[in-house]
């Protein structure tokens, strides 16, 4: 394989390695949790300005060289900005969360999630103070790149290996959660919000920390991002990119993990990378603008033909035992044994 | 099929609407972004109480008033940031609106 096509498989499959580890956050907030986070792209932003910051160091004021401003640089070593870039997506998520599903409706909640979206793209834009405004952050030292002495190839093989590691801790979080009776709960707050409060589940408290969670992911997948492409600017964040997960969610089956994974292997990465082969046609810049089109048109066609994507989320049985079982067991509390 | 006819009476109507505003806008500033202002059309709305006209026009003029003011007063370019954080207190503070009777709290608030 020619080095350039190591490149592109490499960088590809980074790409494919945070859009994975998105999808699966927004899996766990939408699929599991039912929570229609329309502000999903924020919390990986929030990751990745964190994770930038702190490995950018001090801003350096303009007459130094400086030209970027921001606020808390701060030079930490490679595993920490992005363990610190999931801190703030939670707390951020936390913040969100704590006004927006204590109290709304679904659909409400869903509204109030897109013009956070807005309102967070417009202050990143103008408070130019806070994260270099429209510009963006640039120039952002790659991990490790200092201590690791790599041909360009060989270390884009040793963040393809950083990426995977970030996977596999994520499917682990994922899985524990979604696996557990914590994510049947969950589940049963999702499908039926009022028989789980009825059963005495903390419906705000399981839907919050589900969101919470769904925050640390996506701070983690942008930090991820980040440290790769070494930029980030508010015009990588718009509020349609948090589309693009949801259809990814959508097509590969909401609610579940591997599902999910394929979703995010066919929508962001597949279906977006196949077009770098099309010929060009039209003027310049319709295919892009076409993509756009295309993955709402997905998503349209998944939810009217195939509601349950390409991985449905498996139907939970209980054997027959465990209910006599529990029915046993029932009946003997009721009477008093 | 008893639904879905007055459903789709109330889009063409509603087309025709959006369709005439949009015209006006055009002819006003003669570019067309409207993407812009999806949102605070549907903060206008929310602010005078869904199925409520004359809420929407109270709404249009408080979301209008107070954005304008706001890019006096702080900067033009929160214009748009105030509208939304108007939408977003009204949704949680008073989801019924300010002119709703229809709407009761209860539904709108879990």
């Amino acid at each position: 394989v020619s080095v350039a096509w190591q490149f592109y498989i490499s960088t590809v499959l980074i790409y494919l390695g945070v859009d994975v580890i998105a999808c699966w956050g927004l899996n766990l907030q939408f699929g599991v949790a039912g929570l229609v986070n329309f502000a999903f792209i924020v919390f990986q932003a929030a990751g990745a300005y964190t994770a930038s910051v702190l490995t950018l160091g001090p801003a350096k004021p303009a007459r130094l060289g400086g030209f970027q401003q921001y606020v808390g640089g701060a030079n930490w070593p490679f595993p920490l900005p992005i363990l610190m870039a999931g801190l703030v997506g939670g707390l951020l998520a936390a913040v969100v969360g704590g006004f927006a599903i204590r109290r709304l409706r679904s659909d409400y909640e869903a509204m109030v999630m897109l013009v956070v979206s807005l309102i967070a793209t417009s202050v990143a834009t103008n408070q130019v103070g806070l994260v270099n405004g429209p510009n963006g952050l640039a120039l952002v030292p790659k991990p490790l790149a200092t201590l690791v002495s790599l041909s360009p190839v060989g270390y884009q093989w040793l963040f393809v290996g950083i990426t995977a590691a970030a996977c596999i801790f994520v499917y682990w979080l994922v899985h524990v959660v979604t696996s557990s009776p914590l994510g049947r709960t969950l589940r049963a707050v999702r499908d039926n919000e009022q028989a789980a409060a009825a059963l005495g589940k903390n419906v705000t408290g399981l839907r919050m920390l589900a969101f919470i969670l769904g925050g640390v992911i996506a701070g983690i997948s942008g930090a991820i991002l980040v440290e790769f492409i070494s930029a980030w600017s508010p015009g990588s964040w718009l509020y349609p990119e948090t589309f693009v997960y949801f259809t990814a969610v959508i097509v590969g089956g909401s609610g579940n993990n591997l599902g999910v994974m394929v979703g995010a292997l066919l929508v962001p990465v597949a279906f977006l990378e196949a077009t770098r082969f099309l010929p060009q046609f039209g003027p310049p810049g319709l295919i892009d603008a076409l993509q756009w089109i295309v993955v709402g048109v997905l998503a349209l066609l998944f939810l009217w033909f195939w509601p349950r994507g390409v991985i449905p989320e498996r139907r939970r049985r209980f054997p027959s035992s465990v209910r006599a079982d529990a029915k046993r067991s029932l009946m003997l509390t009721r009477t008093g044994r | 099929m008893n639904t879905l006819m007055p459903a789709i009476g109330f889009g063409i109507v509603t087309a025709s609407i959006l369709a005439v505003a949009g015209v006006g806008f055009t002819l006003q500033f003669g570019v067309t972004n409207i993407l812009k202002f999806l949102i605070p059309i549907v903060a206008v709305a929310v602010l005078g109480g869904i199925g409520q006209p004359y809420g929407a026009m109270l709404g249009a003029v408080v979301i209008g008033l107070a954005s304008e003011l706001a890019a006096a007063v702080i900067s033009p370019d929160y214009k748009d940031v105030v509208a939304f954080v108007i939408l977003v207190i009204v949704l949680l503070a008073r989801p019924q609106g300010i002119l709703s009777e229809i709407a009761t709290r209860k539904e709108v608030a879990a």
